[in-house]
């Protein structure tokens, strides 16, 4: 598409093809984890399985969570959240905001109530910074553990972020510097992979599927580097700018309602009677709540809806704590409508798909499996170009164990999950699961050095650990299938049957791989 | 949102998509094969291709349009990664379990217009029978006036050997004579 001259196109192709091979394994690992994560609610329903209360954020929660609040010290009432965890109970969380004693800056301090969903019954209460630790307040070690590894490769904060960042960013320069690289890019949208096997099938089957995914691959690199930058990089460096470092400052000032302070005493009005309102003006479910000087005459109560149907964005809707009244619909950040919230409001749905129920999710989906299958082919390329060096053979070793090793683990993780729960220590040993599972792969990977025979044994070991994970579940005292359609878990049976689909997918595949064509081509000169 | 309209959107753009790959020049050349003589009507399959997209921008529906937008990269992908090999066995197969579809609700129609027919007739076979029995009656009632017959009790003879039934007969005083002797 662009002219460029011999030496450029030498730059470009040095820039797109390092930064691939450099970064190639982590963005491969944060992708494939991504892919997973986009059902990261289903994962967790199903995973924990067990009794569910439904429509727990909607009529008779006032009945629940006020006789629990009113009996806090007015220093845990600053801010009070609600919101369900994946059991259907509820959280209920009066804190306020103290320096945390590890980074000094200011986290959540307050005590973490886990309510029956159904009968508000207190079943455990917690007390201290909300983030230390996640088993208080997050139903599914398992879930909490895939979303950690996408978000942060599970690497401490915050430089587990600033990693997750860059390699957002990677994605968008390998995007560029592939879309100026490649001269006929539209010529070229239609033209399937040569057969073969040969050098230029692989170049084939890499430019093709980056063609097609080049504008989501844009759009997920941006969204999850902004996600990864914001917390550690962005509104540090606005609060340093713009509020002198007082970051409960900016908080303020960007996510919450504005309000005239006024300290009296008064009582909440009827939450109930905010939700119903709530629901019936914005057409969607409550995903959260959150009560802003609790018991004060400036009280704000702000009420999180899904995106109502259409839509992709989700909908905050403030009322004025002491009376009840709808005080109107507020943006993401700031007080006004303006360009800046509304394009805001759409990057958590352009990356997480989370905006259209199972369907957008599916097509998310989709999306980060054609991601990964990208950096993977260009991977192969790149190596195969240099196959002849020792290293670089290597170095291809090391990518077919990372491409069947982090799956792997993920699988291994799950196996480690459910017999924990059992024992009560699902947080531990999860991760551990996960290690174990990798360490594993590695040591596959040296014991069958024939890299065809690995991959095959692979699609073998991965298709079968797969399709009996339902297995284990059930014989772990998961929630039969009976039990989960009665429950309304239809995520248990849809999890069920997609993993042993995928699992009997890979067996196939190994099958296939066996019996059809050599995997390893005849070497050939460069294309 | 609605699924079926963002469905069929998809169902549009894929079937465009699949024409442009079918007849793509240098996919059919690099396959090896040659182009055919008829007009390709590149420009209308890609307008035919985002159209679904602008009507589901049209109608409001963002979150459609994204779902769409991003189905739509799969898809294509999909199609223009089939060999033209693979993609006519595709079609075929497509092709088979569609005149399958299409000869299942032939028969479906069929049946249905069956069941319409019979549902139809229920009034006038209903006139018929009210008229059969109407007939019927007016039989019934022709002969209702005449008495039944009485049927004369059936004869019985003796088990006796007839020697001994005839000396018995010529013993015994008249009046205990049988009548029908």
């Amino acid at each position: 598409m662009f002219d460029l001259s011999q030496s450029q196109l030498k730059r470009l192709t040095a820039v797109h093809g390092w930064s691939g091979t450099v970064l190639g394994l982590l963005l491969y690992a944060v992708v494939i984890t991504g892919t997973v994560v986009v059902f990261s609610h289903e994962i967790a329903e199903w995973s924990v399985g067990g009794k569910r209360n439904v429509g727990v954020l909607g009529a008779g929660l006032d009945n629940k969570v006020r006789p629990v609040i009113d009996t806090m010290s007015k220093g845990y009432l600053e801010e009070v959240s609600i919101w369900a965890d994946d059991r259907g109970n509820l959280n209920l969380f009066p804190h306020a905001h103290a320096p945390h004693p590890k980074t000094g800056k200011p986290s959540n301090y307050g005590a973490m109530f886990k309510l029956d969903g159904g009968s508000g019954e207190v079943l455990s209460r917690t007390d201290g910074f909300s983030r230390d630790n996640p088993s208080w307040h997050v139903a599914s070690a398992l879930e909490d553990f895939l979303v950690d590894l996408h978000v942060q490769l599970y690497v401490p904060r915050p430089w587990g972020y600033i990693l997750t960042g860059i390699l957002g960013l990677s994605v968008m320069a390998a995007g560029v510097t592939g879309f100026l690289m490649h001269r006929h890019l539209i010529r070229d949208l239609f033209v399937a992979e040569r057969p073969g096997e040969r050098l230029v099938s692989a170049r084939d089957r890499h430019i093709l599927a980056a063609s097609w995914g080049l504008p989501f691959a844009f759009i997920l690199g941006f969204t999850g580097s902004f996600f990864s930058f914001a917390g550690t990089l962005t509104f540090p460096l606005i609060s340093q700018v713009a509020f002198g470092g007082d970051t409960m400052a900016l908080r303020k000032t960007l996510f919450e309602a504005k309000v005239a302070e006024d300290p009296r005493p008064a009582p909440l009005a009827s939450l109930d009677a905010m939700m119903a309102h709530s629901t019936a003006e914005a057409g969607a479910p409550i995903r959260f709540i959150n009560i802003d000087n609790y018991g004060r005459a400036d009280a704000r109560v702000l009420i999180f809806h899904l995106p109502p149907s259409g839509h992709l964005g989700f909908e905050r809707r403030i009322y004025s704590g002491a009376d009840g009244k709808f005080l109107g619909v507020k943006p993401i950040v700031g007080t006004k409508p303006s360009a800046g919230a509304d394009i805001y409001s759409l990057i958590w749905p352009l990356h997480t798909g989370e905006f259209a129920g199972v369907v957008s999710k599916s097509v998310w989906v989709g999306l980060g499996a054609a991601m990964a299958f990208v950096v993977i082919s260009g991977m192969r390329l790149w190596l195969r170009r240099r196959e002849e060096e020792l290293l670089w053979r290597r170095f291809a070793r090391a990518t077919a164990v990372t491409a069947y090793g982090l799956p792997a683990a993920m699988v291994a993780s799950a196996y480690a999950f459910f017999p924990a729960l059992a024992w009560d220590d699902p947080f531990w040993w999860t991760p551990a699961g996960f290690l174990i599972g990798a360490a594993l792969w590695i040591a596959l990977g040296f014991l069958v050095p024939d890299t065809d025979r690995f991959a095959r044994l692979s699609r073998r070991l991965i298709g079968g650990a797969l399709i009996g994970l339902p297995v284990l579940r059930l014989g772990m005292g998961g929630t039969g299938w009976v039990d989960a359609l009665a429950a309304g878990h239809g995520a248990v049976i849809a999890v069920d049957l997609s993993l042993a689909l995928l699992g009997a997918g890979m067996l196939a595949w190994a099958a296939r791989a066996q019996a059809g064509a050599p995997l390893r081509p005849q070497a050939e000169p460069a294309e | 949102m609605n699924v079926l309209a963002v469905l069929a959107a998809l169902a549009v753009t894929t079937v465009a998509f699949s024409h442009l790959a079918a007849t793509d020049p240098k996919r059919l050349r690099v396959f090896g094969q040659t182009p055919p003589d008829r007009p390709r009507w590149a420009a209308a399959a890609l307008v035919t291709a985002l159209l679904p997209g602008a009507f589901l921008l049209a109608a409001g529906d963002g979150a459609g349009f994204t779902i769409w937008l991003g189905a739509i990269t799969v898809a294509g992908w999909g199609v223009a990664a089939l060999s033209p090999d693979r993609a006519g066995l595709v079609r075929n197969r497509l092709g088979g379990v569609l005149s399958a579809a299409i000869g299942g609700l032939q028969a479906a129609g069929r049946t249905a217009a069956s069941l319409a027919e019979a549902v139809a007739e229920v009034p006038r076979l209903k006139a018929r029978i009210a008229l059969l029995e109407q007939k019927v009656a007016e039989l019934e009632a022709l002969a209702a006036p005449v008495p039944p017959a009485e049927v004369p009790a059936p004869r019985r003879r003796a088990a006796r050997p007839r020697k001994a039934a005839a000396k018995k007969a010529s013993a015994a005083p008249a009046a205990e004579r049988p009548a029908a002797e």
